[in-house]
């Protein structure tokens, strides 16, 4: 079989690489924090409001890579019972309701973001880049809900490339 | 109001994902009421931008390297020591290591697929019933978000505005209850069925304990940090993450960079999966603030059950239904919001409520037909699910009673935060 190329490995897996990398940054930069501060007595004024701003991101792009992965927390003891037909119905059903939600929370958010002009206390940012991680959730969770149900695309998933790799994303221990 | 929660209780049925279906049921109360919709997204990313549920994703983290780097045999292997001798030791030793690990963690999932992974096949290896090792397992997990530090203790915390250091404290005269609980129960089992059993072959207190110093530092390393001042709860849970990956990479040399990189994908994807519900819980929150739910069912609560004993018994057996049927952090993210200021308000103390909410929440994740630790407990055993849960039953008894314990000895609770308050 044929492996899959760079670019596609990329692009079918760029939400989670970024969550991972913004993930890195903050643990990097708060743990520096807390070195400064209990022995130096130094601590930075950024470190918390740079990890708060990258802390949205991380969290909207894990979610979209919880989406690939029919690993969004949902109840399924009724709607497993349903006949396949009526499942498929139900679940376009339930695509069209999400894109409508997200097109309307995409739209406030970008509307949101263009009127604030709030500034970071620490940070040369406004909060309309925290904003913006509203119409950006919006269009990749649409974008790849829709590839994977109604374009039926086969997404490569990283995990399962690694060596030894059995593409277990999700089924570790989450928060529960 | 009742449109949302119409709504709501729809799109769950359906299976719309939790996430999405809050969102839905927030954005129809807008849409009816009139509302700004531009609440919606600022009331999402205003949740998010919550510096106390940055410790989430790196209590998994934690987990994640533990399960990877050799941290849970060493700590399953002492504990092995520790009460592996008595009869029916190896149900024992399950539920010591999972105490143990629970204070390292904060999750029942991560719990069972470490510790109890492990403790399966020593117990199989041993020739102890399926079903009791099964239950065992299964139910020990519990232990994992009481036992600080605790996950859906840092969304109760976050959420409901109560410090996070002070809920974590709550949980441990709990969790050590529960676990003394499960022993009694498999103790009783054990004996009544008159099980024929290997000995276990244990490596010895001195040298398992060697072994294991450095993982079981972790607990004192997370707790010292965060009551000595040195680091928040947020802080905490970067250095536990920060302090497991040099155990297990550095003196066990046990993790590889691939591992490495595997804990942090999952954990990106794992803690997404949740911190988006707890987004969209922010603008249900408004909503139901708005809708001054809370002080209307505080307000009933407190007429109808006269005195808190009773109005926790009910409380209590509510949360329990709710978690026969519902994900146990979903839920605790919906109901913090309406019964946490409801409870409050009805004049007891946040920690109580809080410890009290995540514990009976918590029984959910070994309840049918929704408790998530039975199907991980069916994935991991190769069980079917029927005989899992089954299995589990009779270990649900200890948990209830210790349930109710906690409602009427509040002090189970609230005595360790308020005595290292008060230091």
């Amino acid at each position: 079989m044929k492996s899959p190329g760079r670019g596609r490995i990329t692009l079918d897996n760029f939400e989670e690489l970024l969550a991972v990398a913004l993930l890195c940054v903050i643990g990097a930069t708060m743990a520096m924090q807390v070195c400064l501060r209990s022995f130096f007595g130094a601590p930075l004024s950024w470190p918390e409001e740079l990890s708060q701003f990258l802390f949205v991101w991380a969290s909207i792009l894990g979610a979209v890579g919880a989406g690939k992965r029919h690993g969004l927390v949902r109840l399924e003891a009724i709607a497993e019972r349903l006949p396949q037909s009526l499942r498929a119905v139900l679940d376009y059903m339930i695509l069209l309701a999400i894109a409508a939600f997200l097109a309307i929370l995409g739209w406030q958010g970008w509307q949101l973001g263009a009127r604030t002009s709030f500034t970071a206390t620490t940070l040369p940012l406004t909060w309309a880049w925290l904003y913006a991680a509203a119409p950006a959730f919006a269009i990749l969770m649409v974008a790849r809900l829709f590839q994977l149900q109604v374009l039926r695309y086969r997404f490569v998933f990283i995990e399962s490339l690694l060596p030894g790799g059995q593409g277990d994303a999700g089924a570790g221990g989450g928060p529960r | 109001m009742i449109e949302s929660t119409m709504v709501l209780l729809l799109a769950l049925l359906v299976g719309v994902p939790v996430a999405f279906a809050i969102g839905l049921s927030a954005l129809s109360y807008f849409l009816v009421s009139g509302a700004n919709l531009l609440v919606l997204p600022q009331q999402f990313i205003g949740q998010l931008s919550n510096l106390s549920l940055i410790a989430v994703p790196f209590f998994v983290l934690a987990g994640e390297l533990m399960n990877r780097g050799g941290v849970t045999r060493r700590i399953f292997d002492f504990a092995l020591a520790c009460v592996g001798r008595v009869p029916g030791g190896l149900g024992h030793t399950n539920v010591v290591a999972a105490m143990i690990f629970a204070g390292m963690s904060g999750s029942a999932v991560a719990d069972l697929a470490s510790v109890g992974k492990i403790g399966l096949k020593a117990m199989r290896d041993n020739r102890y019933p399926d079903d009791l090792s099964a239950g065992v397992i299964i139910s020990a997990s519990t232990i994992g978000p009481i036992i600080p530090p605790s996950i859906n203790m840092v969304i109760f915390g976050s959420i409901a505005n109560v410090p996070i250091g002070l809920l974590f404290l709550g949980g441990v005269i709990p969790g050590v209850v529960t676990g003394l609980m499960l022993m009694l129960m498999f103790a009783f089992l054990f004996w009544r069925r008159q099980v024929k059993v290997q000995m276990p072959a244990s490596g010895g207190f001195w040298r398992t304990f060697r072994e294991a110093f450095w993982s079981l530092m972790t607990p004192v390393v997370l707790l010292g940090a965060m009551f000595s001042g040195i680091a928040t709860p947020t802080e905490a849970a970067i250095v536990a993450s920060l302090y497991t990956l040099v155990v297990a990479g550095l003196v066990y040399r046990e993790l590889t960079w691939t591992m490495v990189f595997e804990s942090l994908l999952n954990t990106a994807i794992v803690s997404g999966a949740i911190l988006i519900i707890i987004g969209f819980a922010a603008p249900l929150g408004y909503v139901i603030a708005r809708e001054q739910v809370a002080v209307a069912l505080s307000t009933l609560l407190v007429g109808t059950f006269h005195g808190h004993t009773l109005l926790l018994f009910a409380v209590a057996a509510l949360l329990l239904l709710i978690g026969c049927f519902m994900e146990v952090v979903a839920a605790l993210i919906l109901l913090t919001p309406v019964l946490g200021p409801a409870l409050m308000a009805a004049g007891l103390d946040p920690i109580f409520v809080g410890v009290l909410m995540v514990y009976t929440l918590g029984i959910g994740l070994v309840t049918p037909p929704v408790g998530l630790c039975l199907y991980v407990g069916s994935q991991i055993s190769g069980m079917r699910l029927e005989k899992v849960v089954v299995a589990t039953a009779p270990f649900i008894v200890p948990l209830v009673v210790t349930m109710v314990l906690l409602i009427l000895f509040p002090p189970l609770i609230t005595w360790l935060p308020e005595f290292v308050y008060a230091k």
